[in-house]
């Protein structure tokens, strides 16, 4: 226990790499949507609101966040006497309290963007997104034809009030640490069977997706699949992507056991 | 006798390249051990399979008495400081130092902060920035400090000065005088160490060609120096290692152990005997089995 505990210290000593990155990439991003936002408030009067997303950006900071935590900390860790298996178990409870915490932060944002400074005063919606919360996520496809036909979006009153603040924490998190946790996941090939592994493990996605999408299309599965994605919630969503999860950390630790440094 | 390691038959292949080669040793607690070698010889190797962070492809490493793999009570216990070990990017000198605190049960932190005054290392300068002599002596700081039961120093004073490097010897004489315990050092340097060993391994090729105590490995050669003339009179009949001249001097290594009837012949000639340099005596025992070693090949 003490050794994993010293794991997760180690991790949260190393915030240079995981709190500056993703605050840089979060920031800049917030930045860049208010400046179009305000520039089309000013050139439309307000007519179109903006939609960035704090949670997709930060995800993909989370899975390159990961992806380096594996090279930067396993070989440190091991070679200073740790068991791989407590660098794992350290590693996900540290993983698991980092995306809690985000999620909690990007809930207080999303409150002040829905009720505090209304849309940051210019129509923008950055944290408070409709689409990852109790709404469906595919419904985003009614959008291509913005401003003027939002029908199908607002005819969903779940969509336009965001869920409840808990699915909007549980999306958040969920979203967060799938993908800190396929960060992981990478980081733990190249670890063990570098870049050779790395590049057969895509070959193989590459693949299976590509038999997947055939197969799909040849016995015209996509009406059912298409059926059934939109009837999920994107909280129901965030529950499937449990189990998967908890592949990756499987994975990780069958790659890790093995891994030298 | 309290073994602290025990490594039998150990052999390590990366793909056709046999870096260790049915190697067998045993290491005794509390003494100062030496595992010598030219580079690529499999010192680092050995070292990593001594700690679990690789794997043997056959034969056996036991430390502590028990196989070291995810054996957090063997792990803890040791300390192994490598040149090629690896920081996180973010961190400074500063956080290595407090968390080695939290991976070594028997970590003096007072300790480590007074190396790092000795060594002159700026704890809030980051690890990646460190030159390469820094790296070093953070390395060898946390060695030290980590006052682990079994601490290897594999290669430890790579870009080190010379003043860092006679602080290295004396803090590890001093701390170890004060806090017995294992140390395994590993380098090709060996004359700057060799006042340091108490028990020599040497390893050539993959394989161990010298498992000696390091006394009784000084007593079988000895270094004789003076006129060229009355040098080779001396030699004369007698093996001789190696014959270096000095201006009009030459100083001559002869095997076999210093008895009365030399030091009495060398005193009638008016030369004067000298302990061997262990290097040398190193090369010619190493290179002995080479070559012994490529005539059974033939």
């Amino acid at each position: 226990m003490k050794r994993i505990a010293s794991v997760i210290v180690m991790q949260a000593r190393d915030w240079r790499t995981w709190l500056l990155g993703s605050w840089i990439v979060l920031g800049a991003t917030f930045v860049i949507c208010l400046l179009i936002a305000l520039s089309i408030d000013v050139l439309w009067r307000g007519s179109i609101p903006v939609y960035g997303g704090a949670v997709p950006c930060l995800a993909v900071v989370m899975l390159a966040v990961a992806i380096g935590t594996v090279g930067g900390t396993f070989p440190f860790a091991v070679g200073f006497g740790i068991r791989r298996s407590d660098y794992l178990l350290g590693t996900l409870a540290w993983s698991v309290a980092y995306c809690a915490s985000w999620a909690i932060l990007l809930g207080l944002l999303s409150l002040i963007e829905a009720s505090v400074i209304k849309n940051w005063g210019v129509g923008l919606h950055f944290f408070h997104l409709p689409i990852l919360s109790d709404g469906s996520p595919l419904r985003q496809f009614c959008w291509p034809s913005p401003p003027y036909n939002l029908s199908c979006a607002y005819s969903d009153p779940n969509y336009v009030r965001g869920g409840s603040s808990l699915q909007q924490l549980w999306v958040s998190f969920v979203l967060l640490l799938f993908m800190y946790l396929l960060g992981l996941l990478l980081g733990s090939i190249y670890q063990r069977f570098g870049r050779t592994g790395e590049f057969f493990f895509f070959g193989i996605v590459f693949l299976l997706l590509n038999v997947f999408v055939l197969l799909s299309s040849y016995w015209q599965w996509w009406g059912t699949i298409s059926g059934w994605l939109v009837q999920q919630t994107a909280a129901a969503l965030g529950v499937w992507l449990v189990p998967v999860m908890a592949i990756f950390a499987l994975a990780s630790y069958a790659l890790l056991r093995k891994a030298t440094v | 006798m309290n073994r602290v390691v025990e490594v039998s038959n150990l052999s390590k292949s990366f793909g056709r390249v046999v870096a260790v080669n049915q190697v067998s040793f045993s290491i005794e607690a509390g003494k100062i051990y030496g595992l010598l070698g030219r580079n690529g010889a499999g010192k680092t190797t050995i070292m990593r399979l001594i700690t679990a962070q690789l794997f043997p492809t056959s034969g056996e490493v036991k430390v502590f008495g028990a196989h070291p793999y995810e054996n957090s009570r063997v792990l803890s216990q040791i300390c192994a400081v490598s040149d090629r070990q690896k920081y996180p990017n973010g961190y400074r000198v500063l956080d290595v130092l407090e968390q080695a605190a939290f991976f070594f049960p028997q970590w003096d932190q007072e300790y480590a902060f007074a190396l790092v005054e000795a060594f002159r290392l700026p704890l809030s300068r980051l690890m990646k920035a460190l030159s390469r002599g820094m790296l070093s002596a953070a390395g060898v700081i946390v060695g030290l400090a980590s006052r682990a039961p079994l601490t290897i120093f594999d290669e430890p004073y790579l870009g080190l000065d010379a003043v860092a490097r006679s602080i290295f010897y004396d803090r590890l004489l001093e701390d170890y005088a004060e806090h017995p315990r294992t140390v395994i050092l590993s380098t090709h340097l060996i004359d700057e160490i060799s006042r340091l060993l108490e028990h020599i391994l040497v390893i050539d090729q993959g394989r161990l060609v010298l498992d000696e105590d390091a006394e009784a490995l000084r007593g079988r050669a000895f270094t004789v120096v003076g006129p060229a003339a009355r040098v080779d009179t001396f030699t004369a009949g007698k093996e001789l290692l190696a014959r270096s001249p000095l201006g009009g001097q030459v100083a001559a290594t002869i095997m076999g152990n210093r008895n009365m009837e030399d030091r009495k012949q060398a005193e009638a000639l008016g030369l004067s005997l000298a302990p061997v340099s262990l290097q040398q005596l190193l090369v010619h025992l190493t290179s002995e089995q080479s070559a012994r070693k490529a005539v059974e090949v033939r």
